[in-house]
């Protein structure tokens, strides 16, 4: 299942940075890739498209988080590779233990019910 | 978030955009190519799979544009994207840039040009090095003690021991006292030089150096007549002694006294005193400058040393104050009766507590004037950008429709105003750069040094006002302009919803202003006019014309009084055996610019009272000279029968204060340790200012004619004399330097702050209404046009044009009246408050207020007759059938 761009709009923007920190946490990869991984990662629910998956890793970019290196791909064409950075990994880690904190609360609070 | 990483990429972005956009650009293509590659891999034909990609992508241009929103730096882009729209706007309509940008450029300049005179007259620190650690000192008396005080120039300067006690305050590192005083040099050529008579340790509190030979050494203050030594300008020994190095240890002859030059001043240095100095001598050497005859510098309790000390190391202003107050404590004890508060102010030319007392109404005049300028300029604006914003609102509505957001059109209005009001803060600049030329040109001596050249603080300031203006000038019509109510806008038809009436109320408003600010501008112009007309049409109480005052440098060249008398009594033989003269006198000076002023003591029973008043000292036939009347008894003439008792004339404004109800004839009062009687009243005269016609003064007898001058009024123009005596009394000595001053000039000197008020405040007023007429018929023809449909039906039901038109005429009527109304007031307060400005005319003078009334009146008509006359000509067929 894919969610329509209408619910895009709606996810969450840490929940997308979070992912995208998760997928190069394995190592560098270039836009497609990331969207691709995400995808896989996440067995199909979010699709990440152009248009949030850029202005997203630009602006971690301009935060330090990830650092970028023109490259080769796999099919022997030239791509932007993202990379985390020591940044990077150590917000990786903050918005984890967040995400899980933020999940147990919202888990904890639909069981009361 | 770390902010270095997002500075260093909003710097990228904002300065190296085009190498950014390029690297968006590949990045977006390879991720276009990657997937069409990947569909191929899957099976698709090579077109269908790059059509998938594209569509996949959901548009490159607007993905792009997201990435460019979450950029660091992001907003600046944008207002670089903003500035470039508004300048290109603006070079779009080129006339209506034009308009705003003069009228933004006189208002600010002219305002920041009166700023300039009012900060460099009052608060631009001294010429010399670290003058912001330089105080002046003065001294407000509250009671002089039992002696009476002399005072030379001002009340709150010091004496030489009250300085010498000043300059031992611990938080003063070093202090300065001066006393300017033109000095007579003689030599090849005899000349005045404008010098200062100066404390040993002068250039080493102002920090000036000596390029050239030694500065004065504390030994040459010892004592009196201690150092007969001279250090000249720097200006002086280029020009009087083409730079000769030889000049140090030469000896000049000042005031007949032999001084040696021992040193140079640094170069531009000309002392801190209003009046270019050209020469210092040592302060100790006043009493041998004067031969004797004048010492004040021993006279404890004199006023005439301005004091100027440097701030220690670490020492604060309050610091100072406070070691004063105890210093001034201290004089006080020595002398019983006497109360000093002693004032001490960061250093500059007019800081002097009297100075700052009466020279601020003045300069807050000025400063006002300066404020109506830009409200008026501002105003003026204000109503082009409502027209503007009424002409656009289409286009604004259409950006509105389609998502710009209202705060991004009100950001981009008010750049648009800031534009505007930067460059006409740029065009401005040229008279605040122009000034310091005219200055130089109006100033009566190329001897004042006002530095009116712009600085940094100037141009702060500025860059300020036109901040200020930006706001005062662009909020309102940039949100009354985006305020549009969408439908009504797209029908683009005249009709108007509730929220539409407000830009014509505004502009109703601004009209209001702009009348009320000229028809203040415009009246205050006519009390200065009557002012100025008045001081020279009535009878200050003495002859204005063909009066002329000669005067000598007898003194300073050592004459004593009995050879004086011989020259001078040589001198009035001739000139009155000079056709056309009328009679001649001995006056200690003319009247006006200058207040003399003495006390005077009258025995009235057991009691005593001591008056200040107004003192000239003259000789019998000054009053006959002056044209003015002895109404009751004698002048001086019969001085032998009065035996030991001194003879005096009082003015029948001091005769009927001192002995009110009775007559004041062989009266005897106390001045200066001396009794007198009196023998005549003379008529009332304004004897110090035209402000007071009546100024109760005492005439003494003038005994010695050193420091006098010779008055003379002739019967038709004294040009032929004036030539005539300087060369009879070169010819009695060589020496003898005769300076002639006419009345006249004197008169004109003292008119000319009422003659530049009322000069300028007519030139500004008319401005002012010309602006004001020109947004009144704005408005009034913008309700001609909204109202056409409704003089179509009236005209249609019979109303006559006339009624029409007096109908269209009553809706400019208002703000024209309520501005003339606000505007007239707003002068009459003005007017109170600079009634010593006015001569004696009525700050309520009528004739003043009618004139103005009248003719803002008039103009008010006429702007509101010419456009409401176009609603008579509506054809009311016509009308009701396109707009029905």
């Amino acid at each position: 299942m894919s969610i329509r761009p209408a619910d895009q709009a709606k996810l969450l923007q840490g929940t997308l940075d979070l992912l995208i920190l998760k997928a190069l946490g394995l190592g560098e990869l270039h836009g497609l890739g990331v969207s691709r991984r995400i995808e896989q990662m996440t067995q199909g629910t979010f699709q990440v498209k152009p248009g949030s998956l850029f202005p997203a890793l630009h602006r971690m970019e301009e935060a330090g988080w990830l650092t970028s290196t023109w490259g080769e791909s796999e099919a022997n064409r030239r791509a932007k590779f993202y990379r985390l950075t020591a940044a990077g990994r150590k917000q990786f880690e903050i918005e984890t233990s967040e995400w899980n904190r933020v999940a147990g609360a919202i888990a904890v609070a639909l069981g009361t019910t | 978030m770390s902010i270095v990483s997002r500075v260093r990429a909003a710097a990228r972005n904002v300065l190296r955009r085009a190498d950014v956009e390029r690297e968006l650009d590949d990045e977006l293509r390879s991720y276009v190519e990657l997937l069409t590659a990947e569909k191929i891999a899957e099976g698709m034909a090579p077109a269908d799979a790059r059509r998938a990609a594209l569509v996949d992508v959901g548009g490159v241009e607007q993905t792009k544009e997201e990435v460019r929103d979450v950029r660091a730096g992001a907003r600046i882009d944008a207002l670089r994207a903003d500035v470039r729209h508004t300048l290109r706007g603006l070079r779009r309509s080129p006339g209506f840039t034009i308009a705003v940008v003069c009228t933004l450029a006189i208002g600010i300049g002219l305002n920041s040009a009166m700023f300039t005179v009012v900060y460099s007259v009052l608060a631009r620190s001294l010429p010399i090095r670290d003058a912001d650690r330089v105080v002046n000192i003065y001294q407000r008396l509250r009671s002089t003690g039992a002696r009476g005080r002399e005072v030379r120039g001002s009340t709150s300067l010091l004496s030489y021991d009250e300085f010498l006690a000043y300059a031992r305050v611990p938080a003063f590192a070093a202090a300065a006292a001066y006393h300017p005083q033109g000095l007579t040099v003689t030599g090849a050529e005899n000349r005045v030089v404008p010098s200062e008579l100066v404390s040993c340790g002068y250039f080493r509190a102002l920090r000036t150096s000596i390029v050239l030979g030694r500065s004065f050494s504390e030994d040459e203050c010892s004592h009196t007549g201690a150092g007969p030594v001279a250090i000249l300008s720097h200006a002086a020994w280029q020009a009087r002694y083409a730079g000769d190095s030889a000049i140090v240890g030469t000896v000049i002859h000042v005031n007949g006294l032999p001084l040696t030059v021992v040193g140079v001043a640094e170069p531009g240095f000309n002392g801190i005193s209003f009046e270019r100095a050209a020469m210092w001598v040592p302060i100790t050497m006043q009493p041998t400058l004067e031969h004797g005859r004048d010492s004040i510098l021993v006279h404890d309790n004199a006023s005439w040393l301005t004091v100027a000390a440097r701030l220690a190391l670490g020492a604060t202003l309050e610091q100072a104050r406070t070691q004063a107050a105890v210093t001034g404590r201290g004089l006080d004890a020595a002398d019983p009766g006497r109360r000093t508060i002693p004032v001490v102010t960061p250093g500059a030319y007019f800081n002097f507590p009297e100075v700052s007392a009466e020279g601020a109404l003045p300069m807050a005049l000025i400063l006002l004037l300066g404020f109506t300028i830009v409200a008026m300029a501002c105003a003026n604006v204000m109503n082009l950008l409502l027209a503007r914003g009424l002409a656009r609102r289409r286009e604004i509505a259409i950006r509105l429709a389609i998502g710009a957001s209202r705060r991004q059109l009100v950001q981009q209005l008010l750049i648009e105003s800031g534009a505007l009001a930067l460059a006409g803060a740029l065009v401005g600049m040229v008279f605040v750069v122009a000034l310091p030329p005219i200055v130089r040109a109006l100033s009566p001596s190329t001897e004042i040094q006002l530095n009116v050249s712009p600085d940094l603080r100037i141009v702060g300031y500025v860059f300020l006002l036109a901040i200020a203006t930006t706001l005062l000038v662009g909020l309102t019509p940039a949100l009354q302009a985006t305020s549009v109510d969408l439908t009504s806008a797209f029908k683009g038809a005249a009709t108007f919803g509730k929220r539409q009436h407000r830009p014509s109320r505004i502009r109703s408003t601004i009209v209001a202003v702009q009348m009320a600010g000229s028809a203040m501008l415009l009246v205050t112009a006519g009390l200065f006019l009557r002012a100025a007309m008045r001081a020279t049409v009535t009878h200050p109480g003495y002859a204005t014309h063909n009066v002329v005052a000669f005067s000598t440098n007898a003194g300073p060249l050592g004459y004593d009084a009995g050879r004086a008398g011989v020259v001078y009594r040589a001198l009035m033989d001739r000139i009155r055996q000079t056709p056309g003269v009328v009679d001649v006198a001995f006056t200690a000076r003319l009247p006006l610019l200058v207040r003399n002023s003495g006390s005077v003591r009258v025995i009235r029973g057991n009691d005593s009272a001591t008056y200040n008043v107004d003192v000239a000292s003259v000789t019998a036939s000054y009053f006959h000279t002056m044209d003015m009347r002895i109404v009751r008894g004698t002048t001086f003439d019969i001085v032998a029968a009065m035996g030991d008792e001194r003879p005096v004339v009082v003015s029948g404004s001091l005769a009927s204060k001192l002995w009110p109800g009775n007559d004041a004839l062989g009266r005897r009062l106390e001045s200066g340790g001396h009794w007198f009687r009196v023998v005549g009243i003379a008529s009332d005269a304004a004897s110090s200012s035209l402000s007071r016609p009546a100024e109760t003064t005492i005439y003494f007898v003038a005994t010695s004619p050193l420091e006098k001058q010779i008055v003379v009024r002739t019967s038709n123009s004294p040009t032929a004399l004036i030539a005539a005596v300087p060369v009879w009394a070169r010819a009695m000595d060589p020496a003898l330097l005769v300076q002639s001053e006419r009345f006249e000039d004197r008169i004109s000197l003292v008119l000319l702050p009422a003659r530049l008020v009322a000069g300028s405040t007519a030139s500004l007023g008319a401005l002012a209404l010309v602006l004001a007429v020109i947004g009144i018929a704005g408005v009034v023809s913008f309700g001609v046009g909204q109202r056409r449909r409704e003089v179509a039906v009236r005209l249609a039901v019979g109303a006559t044009a006339q009624q029409v038109v007096a109908l269209m005429m009553r809706q400019g009527g208002t703000p024209i009246v309520a501005g003339i109304v606000v505007g007239i007031a707003l002068a009459g307060v003005l007017a109170r408050l600079v009634r010593g400005l006015l001569f004696g005319v009525s700050p309520l003078d009528p004739i003043a207020y009618a004139v103005m009334t009248g003719v803002l009146a008039l103009s008010g008509v006429l702007a509101t007759y010419v456009p409401s006359r176009r609603a008579a000509r509506v054809d009311p067929a016509t009308t009701l059938r396109d707009e029905g």
